[in-house]
């Protein structure tokens, strides 16, 4: 089984920052960032997600608000781990796929090959307005446009050849030019000429994830992603979504859930009505919650997968908290199953994932 | 007080003085090597690393130029104001350029007349940056200062584009930068090394302390933000 965390501030639950040992006082250092991704690789995870977003999350002054940028909290934290890998999101709708692109292949330099990418699109009005360029576009032109976007970057990071460097003391070159390329993509979205900046990343191509609720999303899972995202309420219904993402390519599917654990589940359900009756509501979001034990959770895990799914992404509902229940509780639990790894092997996220190393388009097309 | 020096390292890459044929050259993209000029940055008191940012590869004749240090990371650290200026310096560069049009020397002997127009070369610009009104005379110059040294058209293009250059023992390099910031040409200087990424180790190992012996450059970090270390007043 892969297994994940989704980092959001202090957790998802919009009350965690009131519990005890969070830390909301420290969102913005590094540090912080450091020590809860270092907890996730201390559990041997296969990869952190870090949210991120243009628009503040919350007009409630009682609500954490703010955020560091998810890519430059990834590079921090590269050269503090050697395992876990480090998916950022990005905003797709309004960021340029020629900066993404050189962004994410150096995160997975200094990274050594651990690095990948979300892509998120956002239909909010709010959202475009600070960046003033176009109104927001309807779901299924945000969503072909993500499409085009992904192309664009894995274009750019196969347009150096991985041996393009060449060094040739001899005739004076630096690099051998016949290996790099111009992409000349031209869409509807966008219009790139290429080369990348950024020689191909170690990894190749990094990996690429999407989050999808419904089926223009889990189409273009199937058409870009690495890794989908998807929200079932069930089982059953993680089998109906597994069988509907339609792809010629190897896709792994994970399943998000958002935790609530606690030594016994009355410890866990009184966690999340105490959290619940500091926000004021009872929190539901786009994902199924789950509230536990460790033991319990491992069971569920256990069960689901049998549906299809690769793996899941845990959403912790507070952290330290529910963060650290997954590293000292889930995982120990699915390890006494034999279901989730007991170290780390060396390799690159793509490998943990048994995703293999994709040669560069374009040496093909000249082979 | 005597003036205090500021130091900045600037990560050698894509240029033509960064020297990628030596054994001692290192990756310009792997992070090692950031870590390792930063390190040593860092270790030696410089106010800040520089990392400069471009987005496209050199063409020369419509090919990609493959002689110099080629690609970098993406160096999330870009100055705007810095490239404000370089974009309008720029423009108005060609525009000094563009104030000669070509046919302006007739140089005939027989009449008389070397200029077609007495006002070649006259320019006006306001901006931001730069205030020039007057006449665009650098051809003039670079061809009477080649005439005096006799330099050849290689000798006068490094003589008159290349950038300060520091060459000599520790003890002479010390002196030239400081002399240099006492007479208020300059509040410190962005080194350039040659060599990545161990180009700045000898720099830091033998010339820092003579600076530091002098007291114009600090021996340890009074405070930690980049404005403090350059004595900017806290916003």
């Amino acid at each position: 089984m892969h297994l994940s965390v989704a980092l959001d501030g202090t957790g998802w639950h919009p009350a965690a920052w009131r519990e005890e040992r969070a830390r909301p006082a420290e969102l913005f250092t590094a540090r912080y960032w450091a020590d809860i991704v270092a907890e996730a690789e201390r559990g041997l995870l296969d990869f952190v997600t870090i949210e991120d977003g243009f628009t503040v999350q919350s007009s409630r002054a009682d609500q954490v608000t703010g955020r560091l940028d998810a890519v430059l909290i990834s590079a921090r934290v590269a050269p503090l781990t050697r395992h876990i890998g480090l998916i950022p999101t990005v905003v797709v709708t309004h960021t340029e796929p020629f900066h993404i692109s050189k962004a994410i292949a150096t995160l997975d330099y200094a990274s050594n090959g651990r690095a990948g990418v979300r892509v998120r699109v956002s239909a909010s009005t709010e959202e475009a307005a600070l960046f003033g360029r176009r109104g927001p576009l309807p779901g299924s032109e945000l969503l072909a446009e993500a499409a085009d976007y992904v192309e664009v970057v894995l274009r750019l990071w196969d347009s150096w050849e991985d041996d393009a460097e060449i060094r040739d003391v001899a005739t004076g070159r630096f690099v051998d030019r016949d290996k790099l390329h111009y992409i000349d993509f031209a869409g509807r979205f966008f219009s790139v000429k290429g080369p990348s900046i950024t020689p191909r990343p170690p990894q190749g191509q990094p990996v690429v994830a999407a989050l999808g609720h419904g089926p223009g999303a889990h189409r273009l899972i199937g058409q870009v992603a690495d890794i989908g995202f998807v929200t079932p309420r069930t089982a059953d219904h993680a089998r109906d979504i597994v069988a509907g993402i339609q792809t010629d390519r190897p896709v792994h599917v994970f399943a998000d859930l958002v935790v609530f654990l606690g030594s016994t589940p009355g410890e866990a359900a009184r966690r999340q009505a105490r959290m619940d009756e500091r926000a004021g509501y009872a929190y539901t979001g786009d994902a199924t919650a789950f509230t536990g034990t460790p033991a319990q959770l491992a069971g569920l895990l256990v069960q689901w997968q049998r549906a299809g799914l690769s793996g899941f992404r845990l959403r912790p509902g507070a952290i330290p908290d529910d963060l650290e229940a997954i590293t000292r509780g889930v995982v120990p639990e699915l390890q006494r199953r034999g279901a989730f790894r007991t170290a780390y092997e060396a390799g690159t996220l793509r490998e943990r994932l048994g995703l293999g190393r994709p040669a560069s388009r374009y040496a093909w097309s000249r082979s | 007080m005597i003036k205090q020096i500021h130091l900045a390292a600037h990560f050698p890459g894509v240029n033509n003085t960064t020297v990628w044929s030596d054994p001692r050259a290192g990756s310009h993209i792997e992070f090692s090597s950031f870590a390792h000029m930063a390190r040593t940055a860092e270790r030696a008191k410089f106010d800040f690393l520089f990392l400069a940012e471009g987005l496209r590869l050199r063409e020369q004749n419509g090919k990609i130029y493959d002689l110099d240090v080629m690609g970098r990371p993406d160096t999330f650290t870009v100055l705007a104001a810095r490239y404000d200026r370089a974009r309008t310096f720029l423009a108005t560069a060609f525009e000094l350029f563009d104030s000669w049009h070509g046919d302006e020397i007739v140089a005939d002997k027989a009449s008389g007349v070397f200029l077609a127009d007495a006002s070649a070369g006259r320019s006006f610009h306001k901006d931001l940056f730069f205030d020039i009104n007057g006449r665009f005379n650098v051809a003039a110059q670079w061809r009477a200062l080649a005439a005096e040294r006799r330099l050849s058209i290689r000798e006068l293009i490094i003589e008159v584009t290349g950038r300060q250059t520091f060459v000599g023992s520790p003890a002479t390099v010390a002196a030239a930068i400081n002399d240099l910031v006492q007479a208020d040409a300059s509040d410190g200087f962005i080194l350039v090394p040659h060599i990545t990424p161990g180009g700045l180790d000898e720099f830091a190992g033998t010339v820092v302390p003579l600076l530091q012996e002098r007291g114009v450059f600090r021996t340890d970090y009074k405070g930690s933000t980049l404005r403090e270390h350059l004595g900017l007043a806290p916003l």
